[in-house]
């Protein structure tokens, strides 16, 4: 029956065409065709038996919601995330989450490193070294520290291009949610535990450079160098505590990754990638070309400073923006 | 006609009832509860459907494919162990209800 086929087909567009959903549409086109075959035997014209077969028919919604379906979007780029596919994504989060944790880390020792041995030279701990050669050393020394964390934010960032659909607006299945919700409610306790000890570690650390500062004009350097090895241990447990808390921030689309946040993290990550490779920068020509390793420092203390200021200042602006808008 | 937010709880129990007899189809099914209910209550197909759906998610019936007599290839529904055990719990369950509500009845 044409006409009862055309009725379903247009009941079902809206609704993924899986095994499942094909299947049933054919099981209630016949049972439809049953009906409408024996109303038309018991003399009811064509028309009736039409009508009443649709009558009868009942809310597509309500058998959906049983089945635990959701509805394909009307746009169509409304990617359905399955269980698996989180669970999958979950894994390679924790991985990255530890990969770039440790070149974070790997970066600032090297730093702190490098200041060292600028303090060393300064302080004729390298007896008859040149300073080019201890330039060199020091260069050396920073690239065994930095080469390696390249890779690993690299190697952090492999699988991740499989799951860009996240960055959209995205459903997740209903049993996926759950399972999700479950597991960043057992990663709470010590997700908690890592930021507390990163930021008493953050803020514990210009002690070591007020001590150092204590001790002498000479020493500030190894404070600095102390300091920064200590914020490289703060930042390592942010890195690692915030990207698994993002994960799963990301999949439940929760906090920094509702639909709107979205748009706003974009812009603000394009100002990440220029403000902070232009603060290395800074600190690099500083360091290598005026020498200035003892001051040089408070670039990442200043950018940090600066960007979450600009950042503030966006989402402000925008949220304004949006209440006049609304 | 009944009101269908009434009778939701008991779509479940009536299709079984009707699989109590043995085996059978969707349309079967659905014309059957009709005619017990004397034409005064229908089962619209997504309700039925939903039933089917939810019945053997909880293993209370088990579905198989077979030719009907017209040739036509079919799936019928078959009332399982827990199926039946359910069934006479919901029907215990009416039991009372209907002696509760019984008592809230005035005969018009």
């Amino acid at each position: 029956m044409d006409v009862l086929r055309a009725y379903l087909n247009s009941l079902f567009a809206a609704w993924p065409r899986t095994a499942q959903v094909l299947n049933l549409k054919r099981e209630m086109l016949d049972t439809m065709e049953d009906k409408y075959e024996e109303l038309k035997q018991d003399g009811k014209s064509e028309h009736e038996a039409i009508g009443i077969v649709i009558s009868e028919f009942g809310s597509i919604d309500e058998l959906m919601h049983e089945l635990g379906i959701l509805p394909v979007s009307d746009d169509g780029d409304k990617v359905v995330v399955s269980k698996q596919s989180a669970h999958e994504y979950e894994k390679i989060v924790r991985r990255s989450a530890r990969l770039q944790a440790i070149g974070w880390l790997s970066i600032l020792l090297g730093v702190a490193a490098t200041m060292c041995i600028a303090a060393l030279k300064d302080n004729g701990a390298f007896g008859n070294w040149s300073s080019d050669q201890a330039y060199l050393f020091a260069v050396i020394v920073l690239f065994v520290f930095v080469v390696p964390a390249i890779g690993l934010f690299i190697a952090g960032g492999n699988g991740k291009d499989k799951y860009t659909m996240l960055e959209n607006e995205f459903e997740l299945e209903a049993d996926a949610k759950d399972s999700v919700k479950r597991h960043m409610e057992t990663f709470r306790p010590l997700h908690s535990r890592l930021i507390v000890i990163a930021a008493c570690l953050g803020t514990l650390s210009p002690v070591a450079l007020l001590i150092a500062g204590m001790r002498g004009e000479t020493e500030i350097a190894y404070g600095a160098a102390i300091m920064l090895a200590l914020l490289g241990l703060a930042i390592f447990l942010f890195a690692y505590a915030g990207s698994i808390q993002g994960g799963y921030q990301r999949l439940l689309q929760l906090g920094e990754y509702t639909p709107e946040k979205k748009e706003e993290n974009r812009v603000i990550g394009r100002i990440a990638t220029v403000l902070w490779p232009l603060a290395f920068v800074v600190f690099f020509v500083s360091g290598f070309v005026y020498g200035r390793w003892d001051v040089n420092w408070a670039v990442f203390p200043v950018t940090a400073v600066l960007f979450a200021a600009i950042g503030g200042v966006y989402s402000m602006r925008r949220k304004t923006k949006m209440k006049t808008k609304a | 006609m009944i009101s269908s937010d009434v009778i939701r709880g008991y779509n479940d129990t009536m299709i079984l009832y009707m699989l109590l007899g043995g085996e059978s189809y969707g349309y079967e099914i659905s014309k059957n509860i009709r005619r017990l209910s004397e034409e005064k209550y229908v089962m619209k197909e997504t309700t039925l459907y939903s039933a089917f759906a939810r019945l053997e998610k909880n293993g209370y019936i088990s579905s198989f494919h077979k030719d009907g007599e017209s040739g036509k290839r079919r799936t019928y529904y078959r009332i399982t162990e827990e199926g039946l055990a359910y069934y006479q719990e919901k029907c215990s369950e009416w039991q009372i209800t209907q002696e509760v509500v019984n008592k809230f009845i005035k005969e018009p």
